[in-house]
């Protein structure tokens, strides 16, 4: 039997009106909308029409498996750089935050954060106000298990830094994180560590369920 | 009633017949298709017990990527041990692979022409952090072509210590027989550990 809709009987197919049809492909299109879906977006992107100190996605539902947060930022420091903090349940326990990261430019750095800090911290992934105008750094952080209530949390991340166009100041950032807290995430907060968030910075919360 | 928005409804006391009946399940179609970005092939499933392997089959031909995530542990008497991956059970020599572990520094590997995809000590082992496992995203692209491109990352926390943290990035391709149908993944020893999940998603019904 269908799941979306209330199937037609034989005797009454041509005996329905427009109402008749119209309730089945709507009740189909609600399934369609409201399944949970995979890349689905939990908040749509929004850009940041002003600068801001920090942005909290709030009220995450538990129903889905993996988190990605998706954002192109800029921090407002006047530096050509500036790091970004993720900040799990608006949480800035030093002992929760371990983040691996490696940086390529025309070499590779290396870092690692042990229970220090006060958020993830992705490093200097943000460009500052001392880089080229109207560049933002897009960046994928994927949470696993988000809502599990038992384990500390697992994430992935990748992003792209372009403070001048020379090969030394294009960096590609590529990491794992774990945030040593068991309770379920439930909102995401996000802090440059410097400055604040340029205008035009945007950002959205998506599911994979 | 909310007005629909991937189809336009009938109207009350116009004719409609097949047209109209086609033009809204087009409609309908596409939203299938392309709202949801990545379809869900392989429902998130928690293993209830070890397994030797994780084995995704029946993977239909109709997308044009394909998508694995994962969050893996293995019962390996060690801190760290491989993530290794075939395509349709082929043990041909038909992988080609590169690797870079980076912790403190990078280890490179190349293997060219290999019966299989292997990540050494790449996903968390019995001894590492209890409760830790560790997340992959392998992405495949063009998996129906004769040659399929991918790329993964895995990471792995063996220990809060800098140098036992651990970055995989992978990538490579697959010169089998088309199309991907089926996906396995297995550690290199040992089996995976109670609690490992998994999910696989299509993107793009680009061979439809």
């Amino acid at each position: 039997m269908p799941t979306y809709y209330t199937a037609v009987a034989d005797n009454d197919v041509g005996s329905g009106g427009a109402a008749y049809w119209n309730a089945r492909f709507a009740s189909l299109e609600a399934g369609i909308l409201a399944a949970p879906g995979q890349f689905a977006p939990i908040t749509s992107w929004t850009t940041l029409g002003v600068t801001t100190a920090s942005v909290t996605i709030s009220s995450i539902p538990g129903t889905y498996k993996v988190l990605l947060l998706r954002l192109l930022l800029r921090s407002s420091l006047g530096a050509v750089s500036d790091s970004l903090l993720i900040q799990p349940n608006s949480d800035t326990t030093a002992a929760n935050m371990y983040t691996r990261r490696v940086q390529f430019t025309t070499a590779a750095a290396f870092a690692a954060q042990t229970g220090s800090g006060t958020g993830l911290d992705l490093g200097a992934i943000l460009p500052g106000a001392s880089a080229p105008a109207s560049h933002f750094a897009p960046i994928d952080l994927y949470i696993f298990d988000y809502a599990n209530a038992s384990n500390p949390k697992q994430m992935l991340w990748e992003g792209y830094t372009h403070t001048a166009d020379a090969a030394a100041s294009m960096m590609h950032s590529v990491g794992g994180c774990v945030w040593k807290s068991t309770a379920a995430i439930t909102s995401l907060k996000f802090v440059p560590s410097g400055g604040n968030f340029a205008a035009g910075s945007g950002y959205a919360l998506y599911e994979m369920n | 009633m909310p007005a629909p928005t991937l189809y336009t409804p009938i109207v009350p006391g116009a004719h409609f017949g097949h047209e109209s009946f086609d033009a809204i399940l087009a409609g309908l179609d596409r939203g299938i298709t392309w709202y949801k970005g990545f379809a869900q092939l392989a429902a998130w499933t928690r293993l209830g017990a070890p397994a030797a392997s994780i084995s995704i089959t029946g993977i239909p031909s109709i997308f044009r990527h394909l998508r694995l995530l994962a969050l893996v542990r293995c019962s390996q008497a060690a801190t760290r041990d491989d993530f290794k991956v075939t395509f349709n059970n082929d043990g041909g020599a038909n992988y080609h692979y590169t690797k870079q572990l980076i912790s403190t520094a990078i280890t490179f590997v190349g293997t060219p022409g290999a019966n299989l995809i292997s990540m050494s000590s790449s996903i968390l082992a019995n001894t590492a952090p209890a409760n830790h496992f560790s997340p992959v995203i392998m992405d495949i692209y063009n998996y129906s072509a004769d040659v399929s491109g991918w790329r993964l990352r895995i990471y792995a926390h063996s220990s809060d210590v800098a140098v036992d943290m651990y970055t995989t990035l992978g990538a490579g391709l697959y010169r089998g027989t088309p199309p991907i149908s089926s996906i396995q993944i297995f550690p290199g020893s040992a089996n995976w550990s109670t609690g490992s999940a998994y999910a696989l998603y299509g993107l793009d019904r680009g061979n439809v």
